[in-house]
């Protein structure tokens, strides 16, 4: 049978792996290390070179050399993050046809997809070397959080590369994969994965049956080592600008000679207390003489520059226990996956947050490849009796009128899964609906990810609101999400399934809004709204219940008549909302209502 | 489980299917079964189960059930229920695996198995009168044709009745009137009974131990009408026994905490002894125990309904806490309510909610419920005149203002 590889398509470094003989092994590449560099370059001649070999050449050919492209791929132009890998990229990063973001090497545009095709294709000659025979199976890992066109965004580069991608799977969740595999273990861990580009929070429970469930997922995409590494360039240039007046930013081999160094310096802090960064040549002072970098960085230095960024890799763990309603006390492993889980700073506050101490069984760098090609073995060899209940990292939904997310799939349910929610036409007389399949958190539809779009004609002519329309979400076990829209009236039935993509922008998404406003539908939001409605209402009487007596104790001050001020403007806004009658508006009015409630509560038995 | 359907249709899509048989009717057999499986007999598990066995015995299901464990085989029709069934498991883990939701999904239960049970006692409570009077007439019939004694009469006596049927019949023929079917058996009853009799009394003591034969024509009206009295007599008596039996049971059960039990035993006793005061009393005094409770378990379980949605359960359940809690305007309006959103009968639904106008005319909420039925119904006039009145009791209801505003806009 063909064997199936995983590859972990890390930001920084890859790693492939499979199961042989029944033990999942880590395949070294020619160099006989078992990582990859993700880093792909075209020499002056043309020639195409991955891994160490353009690793090496990177400070000599900076413009023609990318790395981290994970970062890019999946991405829209004009998402913030892209404008921020624009101005720090010593690789040029151009605009593509279709809003989506082009590689510059050599004056040829590459789309990040084919960027990262190339890591791939490396990654697979490295396995079909050791076999000594042709591999087209693969199982790809990507960060937990990525949204579905960043996964497709990958699933394409997979099969640029000539890879049958027959599953993507979540890094923390391959991590698992490999901590479980072969233990009859019932357990629930925490896998805390910090790597180059990502970092990625997920909690799973291990059955004694082989199931691996995924309980919660979250993460930040755009937190990772590289971010320690800018702080420490940042720190290195500020020194550098303060003693020489010289910005080492404007120098594109300046600065890709100062991230190799940052980078360098910061894993030999894992396990030395200072090292000395040493730049000779680094730039000429424009009077004809060479200047030259030499610092010494302690660990507490890096660690007081890189301070609140594990602060917020804490700051999500909390977030995702509390989701998952568990306690600290329910986590009965804590695994460490990702190059920066080596820094004794992050190992402490893990084993603090969690009050235990970390896994040791694990490879940080290696363990994601294995649980890839784990989860390989498991979907095509029936010998493995293992099975892995994942889940949707973002919640799905579409598009209401007011460009409000209703959500239909929460975030963290277990897949394949289905659910439906009734609509109604939202303008008298609308004939037509436009579903606008989303994926996100936010309540603002603008704010999340479009994943495509039709509409449902033919609807009967009617007032607003008398029109239902039924809309089921569905998701397989492969992943694939399948939109229906039905019209309860007539039965006439209109559905997609979504293939993820990039392409359109905030502002088309905008565009679009205003051109699909007549389309709109409105969620059918009565029961939801009366439960709103009575819940701020019912704050509302609390607040002027306790108003009188608030006035008496703060009316002599200003701040005191502020707050009343403030206040009494909450409620009305309120009973505005209400009377508008508008959902979101009346959900945000009761947080409001909330403080305001608290404040009273708490001036109320201060004075008593 | 029905086996043979199912098994048609796993032959059919023998071909195209690659599932092992067993699992092939593993999944058949449960996809079917889906929404009439409570989670507990879903997961295969004990309601007292704790929440780590919960998690073993989803877990096993999911290794079972996935469809990941036949990735990219042919699974035809099998992958849909497959991922339904998968569905259904995964929201059963995750209701009896949180404390919170499994509590009340358990509450849940508790109260549709005790609605259950109440609607079985009171279907049983009718056949049991029904049930207990053919006993009774039964034992009756015998005790006569075997002697005074009630006691239980041994079987060849009847034979020697039964042996002696055929003339009396052919006088019933002979009577003078037409007579509905029910007086006629009591006739051929009573004609019966006094071939039967030994003990001589009364004016049927003119019968003599005669042959048969000589019997008929002895038979007038009048003795007929004292056999039947005499029958009936028994008859009452015979039930007002059974009575007492089931108001000891309704007494102990009373002891016994159980009101709608109670209820039920009285109301059997009622039945049988219909003119007898006390036991009305006590009957009218149960019944109000047990509607109370009756009331309770519709209610808990209609909101939970209300709460997940489920608006034709609700609809259901809101109507039968109306039937034990008559005079409560809350449960009118909220079986008015479940009926509209429930899309059922709008007659019902507009009754109702006059219903819950009339236990209490200052409730708004009453009045906008039944405004909407109206609404829905089409009756523009009948909701303005609820809306109005509504806008009196609650000037200030943003809901009701929005539907003042949509009644008025329509023509």
């Amino acid at each position: 049978m063909e064997k199936v590889i995983g590859i972990d398509l890390g930001t920084t470094n890859s790693c492939v792996a499979l199961i042989e003989n029944g033990v999942p092994t880590v395949i070294p590449n020619r160099g006989g290390y078992k990582t990859t560099p993700s880093m792909v370059a075209i020499t002056e001649a043309g020639k195409r070179l991955v891994g160490h070999i353009a690793k090496r050449q990177a400070i000599t050919n900076a413009e023609n050399t990318v790395y981290a492209a994970k970062r890019l791929i999946g991405r829209k132009w004009t998402s913030p993050q892209v404008k921020n890998a624009v101005a720090t990229s010593s690789y040029r990063i151009v605009q593509g046809p279709h809003m989506d973001v082009r590689i510059v090497l050599r004056d040829k545009e590459y789309s990040v997809s084919e960027v990262s095709a190339m890591v791939l294709q490396e990654m697979k000659v490295i396995a079909e070397d050791y076999l000594g025979q042709p591999v087209s199976k693969t199982v790809i890992t990507v960060p937990a959080y990525f949204n579905d066109n960043q996964r497709q965004a990958t699933k394409d580069a997979g099969e640029i590369a000539g890879l049958d991608v027959i599953r993507i799977i979540n890094e923390p969740t391959a991590a698992a994969l490999s901590y479980g595999f072969g233990k009859n273990v019932e357990k629930t861990i925490a896998v805390y994965d910090f790597g180059g580009g990502t970092f990625d929070i997920s909690i799973l429970e291990i059955g004694s049956s082989g199931v691996f469930k995924v309980v919660a997922t979250a993460g930040d995409t755009f937190l990772g080592g590289e971010d320690v590494d800018a702080r420490v360039i940042d720190w290195l240039v500020q020194g550098f600008k303060t003693e020489h007046a010289i910005d080492l930013r404007q120098d594109r081999m300046a600065l890709q000679r100062l991230k190799d160094a940052a980078e360098k310096a910061k894993c030999e802090l894992s396990s030395v207390r200072d090292t000395e960064i040493n730049l000779p040549f680094i730039i000429s002072s424009g009077r004809n003489e060479a200047l030259h970098l030499q610092r010494t960085i302690d660990r507490q230095t890096l660690e007081d520059l890189s301070s609140d960024l594990i602060e917020r890799t804490i700051d999500i763990c909390q977030q995702t226990l509390l989701d998952a309603h568990l306690d600290k006390q329910d986590i009965e492993e804590v695994l460490l996956v990702g190059g920066m889980t080596r820094m004794p700073k992050i190992q402490r506050m893990v084993a603090d947050f969690f009050e235990r101490d970390p896994c040791k069984g694990v490879h940080p760098d290696e363990c994601v490849a294995l649980g890839a090609g784990i989860q390989g073995a498991a979907l095509t060899d029936d010998k493995h009796e293992m099975v892995l209940l994942d889940v949707t990292p973002h919640a799905l939904g579409i598009m209401t009128q007011g460009g409000y997310f209703e959500e239909l799939i929460p975030q963290n349910t277990t897949v394949p899964t289905h659910r439906t929610k009734i609509f109604t036409t939202s303008r008298d007389h609308q004939t037509a609906v436009k579903i606008v399949v989303m994926q996100g958190e936010s309540q603002r539809a603008e704010e999340n990810e479009l994943l495509g779009e039709f509409i449902l004609t033919g609807l009967r002519r009617a007032p607003k609101g008398s029109v239902e329309i039924e809309v089921t979400f569905e998701i397989n076990a492969d992943g694939i999400v399948s939109v229906h829209a039905k019209d309860l009236e007539t039965g006439k039935e209109q559905s997609i399934e979504v293939t993820a993509s990039s392409g359109l922008t905030r502002d088309e998404i905008r565009d679009m809004m205003e051109d699909a406003k007549d389309y709109m539908v409105e969620r059918r939001s009565t029961e939801e709204f009366e439960a709103a409605k009575q819940e701020a209402e019912r704050i509302v009487g609390e607040i002027e219940r306790l108003l009188p007596q608030v006035e008496q104790i703060v009316a002599t001050s200003d701040f005191g008549r502020d707050a009343i001020e403030k206040a009494r403007s909450i409620v009305t806004k309120a009973r505005a909302a209400i009377g508008r009658r508008d959902l979101a508006a009346v959900k945000s009015e009761i947080e409001g209502l909330s403080r305001t409630h608290r404040m009273f509560k708490g001036v109320v038995a201060k004075t008593h | 489980m029905s086996g043979r359907p199912s098994g048609e249709e796993s032959s059919r899509t023998d071909e195209e299917v690659n599932l092992e048989p067993d699992l092939r009717q593993a999944v058949i057999d449960l996809h079917g079964r889906l929404e009439e499986l409570d989670y507990y007999a879903l997961l295969g598990v004990e309601r007292t189960i704790d929440r780590k066995a919960v998690k073993r015995a989803y877990f096993e299901a999911a290794a079972k059930f996935h469809p990941d464990r036949h990735f990219r085989k042919k699974l035809g029709p099998f992958k849909v229920k497959m991922e339904a069934i998968f569905t259904r498991l995964t929201i059963a883990h995750d209701t009896l695996a949180d404390r919170a939701k499994r509590t009340e999904y358990d509450a849940y239960l508790q109260a549709r198995n005790r609605s259950r049970s109440i609607e079985e006692l009171l279907a049983d409570a009718l056949a049991e009168v029904r049930r207990v009077e053919e006993n009774v007439e039964q034992q009756v019939r015998m005790s006569a044709s075997s002697g005074a004694a009630p006691a239980p009469s041994p079987a060849p006596p009847t034979a020697v009745v039964e042996a002696r049927e055929p003339p009396p019949a052919s006088t019933a023929a002979k009577s003078p009137s037409p007579v509905v079917d029910d007086a006629a058996r009591r006739d051929a009853l009573a004609r019966r009974l006094l071939g039967g009799q030994r003990k001589p009394s009364g004016s049927t003591a003119t019968a003599p131990q005669a042959s048969p034969p000589a019997r008929p024509p002895q038979t007038t009206p009048e003795a007929m009408d004292a056999l039947r009295r005499r029958y009936e007599d028994r008859v009452v008596h015979a039930k007002a026994a059974q009575a007492r039996g089931y108001v000891e049971k309704a007494k102990s059960a009373i002891a016994g905490g159980d009101a709608v039990a109670a209820a039920n035993a009285l109301r059997v006793a009622s039945n049988l002894a219909p003119d007898d005061a006390d036991i009305g009393r006590m009957a009218k005094d149960a019944q109000a125990k047990a509607n109370v409770i009756v009331g309770q378990t519709y209610t808990q379980q209609a909101e939970y309904e209300e709460r997940h949605g489920h608006w034709s359960e609700a609809a259901r359940s809101w109507t039968r806490a109306c039937n034990a809690r008559e005079s409560d305007a809350r449960c009118h309006e909220r079986a008015a309510n479940a009926i509209l959103r429930a899309a059922g009968d709008l007659h019902e639904a507009a009754a109702l909610g006059r219903r819950a106008c009339e236990l209490d005319p200052s409730n708004a909420a009453a009045r906008i419920t039944l405004a909407s039925v109206y609404l829905a119904a089409g009756l523009m006039l009948n909701a303005r005149r609820e809306l109005d009145t509504a806008a009196q009791l609650a000037p200030h209801d943003v809901t009701m203002r929005e539907m003042i505003k949509q009644a008025n806009k329509t023509p």
